[in-house]
């Protein structure tokens, strides 16, 4: 995203606060209440909304037909749609498929794909698996027409893999949905064999250094963890609404110590990630050397406080949280589903590890003393 | 200077908690008289707040001072007060008003050491150091221009520069902890004579986590204080972080060491003794458990 300056946080806050507002009516948890899978036309409306608002050229430059922006209204969108539990193939459209189109492993398409895309003329699902993992599946296929699979061979300095576009409109190319542990992601394996014998496929290999890829891919994990903070704020959010107001002892539940310092826990894990997927992004659009560091740092950080943050919202509601009918478990489940979900090729803890290991042992100055001992 | 190594100013307090609270609530004579010889270390300051029955309740301090002509008259016995026996002055929170006032009843008095009537017994710590010390107050007449703001104001004088030091304080606490990471990375290095891996290694990048979010925390809280905007309850949360995640790396410098424990020196630093220390960090300035509630009541608003 060269040529993007860091946004103001005013504008940012007010992008943020929004996106929020347009993607409330649409979010999950009351339509999910009675049901056991999200309806099609929640989706469909979604995804209008989506491209009414450009978001689905977010990140596309303008000369592509996007809105050009960056990595900072990513976040701000991320987090708007992890809080609201909004459905739709969002990494795919606005991050994974401008991030590799622009990288050119598929050869000419970006002049074609990237407006199509920006338009809402090409809907894409996605499925991007390290080594080969069988049959693809892709979510919210109902919302989709292509789907953009891409398989990278195991990780060395240069990657090798696969990229094809599906057209997944042609009869018998998708399967029947299969059950994930996010019901909301209305899953559907791709035939691979079925769309090669009709003609709906086509495949291109390409090779690539992991840093670079890495590095365009860096959009695509901060967006996971910003909608994973918005899982882990709205998680926190619903379970203080909940020992605010319900009683036992002749107490609101939140006035126990044992409720406040977990929940104080939650905000200070909430926090961190805030700040580290915050400034990540920043430095991302600036274009800053430590952007990398600091968005492998976001995606931890955020993933484990979604996590963290919709279990005590379960275990501060008691009984009542375990019901179906009760959304705590789908931001459970949606915060272990970005946690496990494709954000790029690099293990995060281990490209850390090896920053700390190598790096930071030598940054830390000596006693003048001890050198040589 | 922390970067560097260097030893830890010896009148923190002082700079730290004094200075910004006389620049907020002292009168022109008072900043005149007392701020210069601060800058220049000329006087080292320690700080009268906790007592043997007021610790995280600081509210139910008792130590007494009744207005007499143009003076108080202070009786009573503060405790943990961090170099006492070297201090020239001490600033002190006081009970003016009623047994039952609490906050609304305290008075922020300046107190010089030397002054008849005040005994200071120094208390040997876990460390095996003399930095805490009792202090016990007996009649000690304190003049009434050493009142920093009104009388039965005090709280008030101590805690918005509280609030407001928070954020400059942890400044070279965290500067300090990324030479901490990098010594506990060099021994991990050392004892295993190889990269750390495993749980060690998991240990390092949570560390290094924190530390990165310590240090943004920190700017952004820096940035309120410059735009002049109240900095809040969330020093709270880089305490509890920086005390918390701390202990946990010097903890697995406890691990790391093995038989080393008893060796009188290590080459990265004294890990036994930075060890104890960092268990006075969880106890010193608002326990763990009152950060947990401040940050539960003020920030997300949670009933009392």
């Amino acid at each position: 995203m060269t040529g993007v300056l860091p946004a103001d946080s005013d504008d940012l806050d007010a992008f943020g606060a929004s996106a929020h507002r347009a993607l409330q009516d649409l979010a999950v948890p009351g339509e999910m209440r009675a049901r056991l899978r999200v309806p099609d036309e929640l989706l469909s409306k979604t995804w209008r909304t989506v491209v009414e608002l450009g978001w689905s050229g977010i990140c596309i430059p303008e000369e592509h037909g996007g809105l050009g922006l960056g990595v900072d209204y990513l976040v701000a969108l991320g987090v708007a749609i992890g809080g609201s539990l909004a459905v739709g193939p969002f990494s795919a459209n606005l991050a994974i498929a401008p991030a590799l189109l622009q990288l050119g492993v598929d050869g000419e398409c970006v002049a074609e794909l990237l407006p199509a895309i920006a338009s809402g003329e090409i809907v894409l699902t996605s499925r991007c698996t390290v080594g080969d993992s069988g049959t693809p599946t892709v979510d919210h296929p109902s919302v989709a027409n292509r789907a953009l699979l891409v398989r990278f061979d195991a990780l060395a300095d240069i990657v090798r893999g696969e990229m094809s576009i599906v057209d997944i409109t042609l009869p018998g190319v998708l399967r029947d949905e299969v059950q994930t542990f996010d019901p909301t992601r209305g899953a559907r394996p791709v035939a691979i064999d079925t769309a090669a014998a009709v003609g709906a496929s086509c495949t291109h290999g390409f090779e690539i250094s992991a840093v670079r890829l890495d590095r365009a891919l860096l959009p695509l994990r901060l967006f996971i963890a910003a909608q994973a903070l918005g899982v882990a704020q709205r998680a926190l959010q619903i379970a203080i609404e909940h020992v605010s107001a319900r009683r036992q002892f002749d107490r609101p539940l939140g006035s126990f110590q044992a409720i406040k310092h977990q929940l104080a826990d939650v905000h200070l894990a909430n926090e961190k990630a805030r700040v580290l997927t915050q400034s990540a992004a920043r430095e991302a659009v600036a274009g800053l050397a430590g952007a990398d560091l600091d968005c492998h740092l976001a995606w931890i950080a955020a993933t484990r406080a979604a996590v963290a943050a919709s279990q005590a919202c379960l275990q501060a509601h008691g009984a009542v949280g375990f019901a179906w009918e009760h959304p705590c478990h789908l931001f459970l489940k949606r915060a272990h589903s970005l946690a496990a979900g494709f954000a790029g090729v690099v293990d995060s803890r281990e490209h850390v590890r090896q920053y700390v290991n190598q790096t930071l042992a030598f940054e830390a100055p000596r006693p003048a003393s001890f050198i040589g001992s | 200077m922390a970067l560097a190594r260097a030893p830890k100013p010896v009148n923190f307090v002082g700079h730290n908690i004094l200075g910004p609270t006389l620049l907020l609530h002292g009168s022109e004579s008072q900043r005149q008289r007392f701020v210069p010889p601060l800058v220049r270390n000329e006087h080292l300051w320690c700080q009268g707040y906790s007592e043997p029955g007021a610790g995280s309740d600081l509210g139910s301090l008792t130590t007494v001072a009744v207005p007499d002509g143009r003076c108080y008259r202070v009786s009573g016995q503060k405790v943990w007060t961090t170099y006492a026996q070297h201090a020239d002055w001490c600033f002190l929170l006081t009970r003016t008003g009623s047994t039952q006032s609490r906050h609304r009843g305290l008075t922020f008095l300046l107190v010089q050491m030397s002054s008849p009537g005040i005994r200071v017994r120094p208390i040997r710590q876990i460390t095996g150091e003399d930095g805490y010390c009792e202090v016990f107050f007996e009649d000690v007449r304190v003049p009434l221009e050493n009142r920093v703001g009104q009388q039965n104001e005090g709280w008030h004088v101590a805690m918005t520069a509280a609030n407001l030091e928070r954020a400059t304080y942890f400044i070279p606490h965290i500067a300090r902890m990324r030479a901490e990471l990098g010594d506990l990375i060099a021994l991990a290095r050392r004892r295993r004579r190889q990269a750390a891996g495993g749980e060690v290694g998991n240990s390092l990048v949570d560390g290094y986590l924190n530390l990165r979010a310590l240090e943004l925390q920190l700017q952004e809280m820096l940035a309120r204080v410059e735009s002049q905007r109240d900095p809040g309850a969330g020093g709270a949360l880089i305490k509890l972080l920086w005390s918390e995640s701390r202990q946990d790396l010097f903890e697995l410098a406890m691990q790391l060491l093995g038989d080393e424990l008893d060796s009188p020196r290590h080459p990265e630093r004294d890990w036994c003794a930075d060890y104890l220390q960092t268990r006075s960090e969880t106890i010193l300035a608002g326990t763990s458990e009152i950060q947990r509630n401040l940050i539960a009541e003020r920030i997300l608003g949670l009933p009392r």
